[in-house]
């Protein structure tokens, strides 16, 4: 029995080989840029931005709770395009990138939760609110726990991509409305500072910060993603030599 | 207060500052340790099943 390899050269990075040799060039630059980005990011948050007017030291918060958020709709962006890639054009490595997305994603998404959470309490009064925006976040949260438990719920493991892809372009539409969310209801978080019309508005000793971790926490999601890749793929072969081997 | 103890008290925030900061880089420091030990277990995997890691064995396979 032979591999079916024919059905992975459909084009460049949905070859697995070619996937391989990529993302061995690019890893060490995301890990590079990941270090110094976060690394200066991190010291500008804690140590030259200046407190808010209102919100005093609190403010701080926001350069990790911020970064995170982005993560979490930049994952799932990820995560939907390349299932919605697998689905179309039967891209294996496609697949497998939606798969070591989801999870990572995951995490950004409960962070983004848990930090709004530490960051409401001072300056809302309440650790949760049922507004618009948090609550399209927590279904975001439970969007990527489905597609994980629905990706893995069938024991042919193309019907659990098959079904989890689907699971994650339909709940896509949840994307738009976690960011237009703070403009289309009346809520208690506050509306987009950043990527607004006229520009941001947040002073540079504070967008500098929050721009470099955010630019640091998406090398690292990606580094993060290739290694989850490299290591499925290369799981998944060992098992199948190993089948070949023991076969003869 | 001293210059330490001022920026770790984070203007009476430090209970919800330092939590944010802690879990963030708790979780994702917990998350690239596990996703390198799956890597480096497959490819301890791969190099027992024949010996040369991906290289050579996955030209022949293609």
């Amino acid at each position: 029995m032979g591999l079916p390899l024919s059905m992975f050269n459909i084009n460049y990075l949905a070859n697995p080989r070619r996937f391989m040799r990529f993302s061995e060039v690019l890893m060490p630059w995301l890990l590079g840029l990941t270090v110094v980005l976060v690394g200066v990011g991190l010291y500008m948050a804690l140590f030259t931005s200046p407190p808010d007017y209102q919100q005093g030291e609190s403010v701080r918060i926001m350069y990790v709770h911020v970064p995170a958020a982005w993560m979490a709709l930049f994952g799932y962006t990820v995560m939907a395009a390349s299932a919605a890639t697998g689905l179309i054009w039967k891209h294996p490595v496609a697949d497998l990138a939606a798969r070591s997305a989801a999870p990572i994603g995951a995490c950004f998404t409960f962070l983004a939760l848990f930090t709004g959470s530490l960051w409401g309490k001072p300056m809302w009064g309440a650790w949760w609110v049922w507004d618009a925006r948090l609550t399209s976040v927590l279904i975001l949260f439970f969007l990527y726990l489905g597609y994980m438990a629905l990706n893995k719920a069938f024991d042919d493991p193309d019907r659990g991509a098959k079904a989890s892809a689907i699971l994650a372009i339909v709940g896509f539409v949840n994307v738009p409305i976690i960011k237009f969310s703070v403009d289309w209801w009346n809520t208690l978080h506050q509306p987009a500072s950043i990527v607004r019309m006229g520009g941001p508005k947040i002073d540079g000793s504070m967008l500098w910060p929050l721009l470099l971790m955010i630019a640091g926490f998406s090398t690292w999601f990606g580094w993060l993603m290739l290694v989850r890749m490299r290591a499925e793929l290369i799981s998944s072969r060992a098992r199948a030599k190993r089948r070949l081997q023991a076969e003869g | 207060m001293s210059g330490v103890q001022a920026f770790l008290n984070a203007g009476g925030y430090a209970g919800f500052v330092w939590p944010s900061y802690a879990a963030v880089f708790g979780l994702l420091a917990v998350v690239t340790v596990l996703s390198l030990r799956a890597l480096r277990r497959a490819e301890a995997e791969m190099k027992d099943v024949d010996g040369d890691g991906l290289s050579d064995g996955d030209e022949k396979e293609a």
